[in-house]
């Protein structure tokens, strides 16, 4: 009993008490192994978690439901990057600017609108309020799941044994998983003049009010979401694109529709072009820009300014997170950018070590952290030697407007690994009805990518109203290996836009 | 003028009931196919019967306006729907006219030309987008709304349209209706369940209570063409054949047929090849998804839970079920309570996926792509491997994993 009433004292351990009074089994469990540890101040756990983002939030759950004592170590805010600084603010923005879009439409839809105004710091104030909320959902989780929530940044230490330490108290257990995520690249004075002037999509959502003129640089979804947003909400805003196009990984159809998307919105945007320094004046930023004129195919340069500037936003990419972690300690194998190797089960090159997420570079999606760190937890507590996750055709989403669905190979790839000759692709392109009475347009393009001889669908494509959620079912049926003929064979659901997909010739 | 021909194929459809021994039914009532003549707004309206209608986007005139200032305010106390704007009707009805009219004449989809749809949908339809442009609404029901649907996911969208002001009077029948001096119309019903009477006073009463076939003036009879008595409806061979040889029939038409355009438009291009000889294919009826394009959108492919307890049993099937927030719903602090998705599986081994229901905004576009996998034969399993995508409402559904049989709450939680 004495024993119990130190430990229960001491604030190393207050996370332990919660523990050890919440479940008669494992409080016996853990009092015999803090006991039996060699160094007392170590807690021992089965599956200790680094990051409290998707993945890790994920896997740790599903290691406690399993039976594994778990506690995750976080030094922000649970829930990552998708609930904090990502997914969700980023959707909430995205309907705002769908709400304004359609400001545009209602005359023609018969209301008669005075002006409106659009409250950014309204927005805002809810779009916080909802993250919070998730906050306290996310902790509620993980006591109703019985994991403990570690609060600090964490760091591998030279022990012997893998330990971790948060804020002098040390941790270790046979299994741990790094789920640190990553983080938006950064550019320094160094790599151009006035570069700290600008933020990144953290700071995007830390702004207080909508910025009157903006400019972004960067042709990834990131770069081409933010756009869409700011200069739909009302901010005069430029792209500087390096060369002629956005999406450069997507399918070349999505690339080439949605560079006209965004160009015909209202983005200004400049192709072949860099940011070469950024200069701070009265009346805002001065951002000076390179552009080659590809036209005269010479190395001739033509530099301007864009003036006034009060958000230049750089979405030029992201780092994983491994500052601060003392990685090398463990001696994990990295690649040339830093993210954490593994091989298809989610193993480091060290034994008893993981990492999921971000923090590995391959598929930057919630939902495939989330499948990544369950399929470990249950191949770790549940001995399924097997349980992993398949990364082929994973279905994703780029919130522009129209928003874009894609999922497995563009005709690219398909040629390239099976032969023109052995790939087929139907397009279609189509004004939705919902436009049909407006003075506003988009298009609606959607591309399907078949292979072989049974025309299976390897890939599919699209862009327009409605897109973001027209592509689950449909992931679904090509991860079943659908064919076109099984495509041809669904009845369609009528008016949609999807039904295009079930009639195309 | 005479025309013969080696095949004669009948797709006349159909055409919305009037009610039969209502007094003033017909002289002072409107169906579907009126809805867009109207030369002004039908005002205060009965939509009655919950359980058929037509609605034709053929032949539709212009409108003289009405605003709905009086209308909208007070709407705006019972609701947190805005309204504070004028609507112009006339020219809503306008532009639709025109693009109709463009559509016509540039010959264009089919989808233009007919926009039939199974009964039981299309009253709540109506209803749905009259409520929605501030009308006073009310929608009476004999016995059931959306026959032949799921029934709990009916009662979520009428739950739906209730909270949103779209009234609903169940287990009522109409009994007459009167014009009076003031030109509006009174209705009198009675309540099934209480024997009571009860008059209101209305602008507009949409009879939406069935559809049937165009069948007398062809003179069908004459033929020996089959017809079943309680509809009026041809009697079809899985091949679209009648009972008479080289006449062919489907569409609305048909008896026990989906009243639903695409499977109109799919049946009647199999027909076509299998006359031409350049196939045997039959057009395949089953797994037909459709939606419900109400206020919240209703979605649905395959059976029904009932008929799937039905057919294999409570103990033979596993519902998989989730109520869900749709992120649009959050901010604008909508209430999200019917917002759901189930999904029907066959009990053990691979869970085949017998049906699959969905409420929730754009439940049309999200539904397409699961009919496809369902088309493919795919099984619970199927769904959990396919990776969801976040953050939308469709990724619920290949999220889905408590049971009904568990009686766990089906809320779902955050990732």
């Amino acid at each position: 009993m004495a024993i119990l009433r130190q430990l229960a004292r001491s604030p190393a351990t207050s996370c332990l008490r919660e523990q050890l009074f919440s479940s008669p089994r494992r409080h016996a469990a853990l009092t015999r192994r803090a006991m039996a540890s060699a160094d007392p101040q170590t807690t021992r756990l089965d599956f200790l978690v680094i990051g409290g983002g998707s993945g890790g939030l994920a896997g740790a759950r599903r290691a406690s439901e399993l039976g594994a004592s778990a506690a995750v170590i976080e030094s922000h805010r649970l829930g990552g990057t998708c609930v904090n600084v990502g997914c969700v603010p980023k959707k909430v923005m995205w309907n705002a600017a769908v709400h304004a879009e359609y400001l545009h439409d209602h005359s023609d839809y018969g209301f008669e609108v005075e002006s409106v105004r659009f409250s950014w710091e309204a927005l805002k104030a809810k779009r916080d309020a909802y993250i919070s909320h998730l906050n306290r959902i996310y902790r509620n989780n993980l006591d109703k799941a019985k994991v403990q929530n570690i609060q600090g940044h964490a760091r591998f230490t030279n022990d012997p044994e893998p330990t971790v330490e948060v804020d002098g108290r040390k941790y270790t257990a046979p299994h741990i998983l790094i789920a640190t995520g990553g983080q938006p690249t950064v550019l320094s004075d160094a790599d151009i003049p006035g570069g700290n002037l600008g933020i990144t999509s953290d700071g995007f959502f830390e702004l207080e009010t909508l910025p009157k003129r903006t400019v972004i640089v960067g042709a990834g979804y990131i770069a081409v979401e933010m756009a869409g947003i700011l200069s739909t909400l009302g901010s005069k805003t430029s792209m500087i694109i390096r060369q002629s196009g956005v999406l450069r990984n997507f399918d070349s159809f999505l690339s080439t529709n949605c560079t006209k998307e965004l160009q015909n919105s209202g983005v200004d945007l400049w192709k072949n072009s860099q940011v070469t320094s950024v200069r701070k004046t009265e009346k805002g930023l001065e951002v000076t820009v390179v552009t080659k004129d590809q036209e005269k195919k010479n190395d001739e340069e033509k530099t301007s300014t864009i003036q006034e500037v009060d958000c230049l936003l750089w979405a030029i990419g992201r780092q994983p997170n491994t500052s601060g972690l003392n990685v090398a300690a463990m001696g994990l194998e990295m690649d040339e950018r830093g993210h954490i190797v593994v091989d298809e089960f989610q193993n480091t090159s060290r034994p008893g070590i993981y990492a999921v997420g971000d923090v590995c570079g391959k598929a930057l999606l919630t939902p495939v952290a989330i499948a990544a760190g369950r399929k470990l937890a249950h191949r770790l507590f549940e001995g399924k030697k097997d349980s992993k996750l398949d990364y082929s055709c994973i279905p994703t989403v780029v919130f522009s407007h129209p928003p874009i669905g894609t999922v497995g190979l563009t005709e690219e790839e398909a040629i390239r690994s099976r032969g023109k000759e052995n790939v087929k692709v139907y397009k279609t392109s189509f004004t939705p009805m919902y436009h049909a009475i407006t003075s506003r347009k988009s298009q609606c393009i959607m591309k399907l990518v078949c292979e072989g001889k049974e025309e299976k669908v390897v890939g599919l494509h699209m862009q327009g109203l409605g897109c973001d959620e027209m592509l689950q079912g449909f992931a679904v049926a090509i991860k079943m290996g659908a064919t076109k003929a099984d495509f041809d064979k669904t009845v369609a659901i009528h008016p949609t836009s999807s039904e295009e997909f079930v009639t195309m010739r | 003028m005479i025309l013969t021909a080696k095949n004669i194929v009948i797709a006349t459809g159909g055409r919305p009931n009037y009610p039969i021994g209502i007094p003033g039914a017909k002289e002072h009532g409107i169906t579907s196919d009126d809805i867009f003549w109207l030369k002004k707004s039908p005002g205060k309206t009965l939509v009655v019967g919950a359980s058929c209608i037509l609605l034709s986007l053929l032949d539709i005139e212009p409108l003289l306006i009405k605003t709905l200032e009086p209308v909208s305010k007070k709407r705006q106390t019972s609701r947190q729907v805005f309204m504070p704007v004028n609507l112009h009707f006339l020219l809503l009805m306008k532009s639709v006219l025109t693009y109709i009219k463009c559509y016509c004449t540039c010959e264009s989809r089919e989808m233009v030309l007919s926009s039939t749809r199974r009964g039981s949908d299309v009253a709540l339809e109506c209803a749905g987008f009259l409520t929605g442009i501030g009308l006073d609404t009310t929608v009476m029901v004999r016995s059931i709304a959306l026959r032949g649907f799921d029934q709990q996911m009916a009662g979520l969208i009428t739950d739906y349209m209730a909270t949103y002001g779209t009234k609903f009077l169940w287990k009522s029948v109409p009994k007459s209706v009167d014009k009076l001096s003031s030109g509006a119309l009174q209705v009198t019903w009675t309540d099934t369940r209480t024997g009571d009477e009860h008059k209101d006073t209305y602008d507009s009463v949409l009879w939406a209570v069935g559809r049937a076939p165009e069948t007398k003036a062809l003179g069908l009879d004459q033929l020996g063409v089959r017809l079943k008595k309680e509809t009026g409806k041809i009697l079809l061979g899985s091949d679209e054949s009648t009972s008479v040889p080289n006449i062919f029939a489907f569409g609305d038409i048909g008896e026990g047929r989906p009243e639903l355009t695409p499977t109109a438009v799919k049946a009647g291009k199999l027909l076509a090849r299998r006359l031409a000889g350049l196939s045997a294919e039959l057009m395949n009826y089953d797994n037909v998804p459709t939606t419900v394009f109400t206020p919240l959108e209703y979605a649905c492919v395959g059976l029904s839970e009932e008929d799937a307890e039905e057919r294999h049993g409570k103990d033979g099937i596993e519902v998989y079920h989730a109520f869900y927030k749709p992120l649009e719903f959050i901010v604008a602090e909508r209430d999200a309570s019917q917002c759901y998705l189930k999904v029907v599986c066959a009990r053990g081994g691979e869970q085949k996926i017998l049906g699959l229901h969905f409420t929730g905004p754009n439940a049309g576009e999200v539904a397409q792509g699961f009919a496809m996998g369902f088309q493919c034969g795919a099984t619970y399993s199927h769904l959990l491997q396919t990776v969801g995508i976040h953050p939308t409402c469709a990724e619920e559904v290949v999220k889905v994993n408590i049971t009904k049989r568990s009686g766990l709450d089906p809320a779902v939680t955050g990732c």
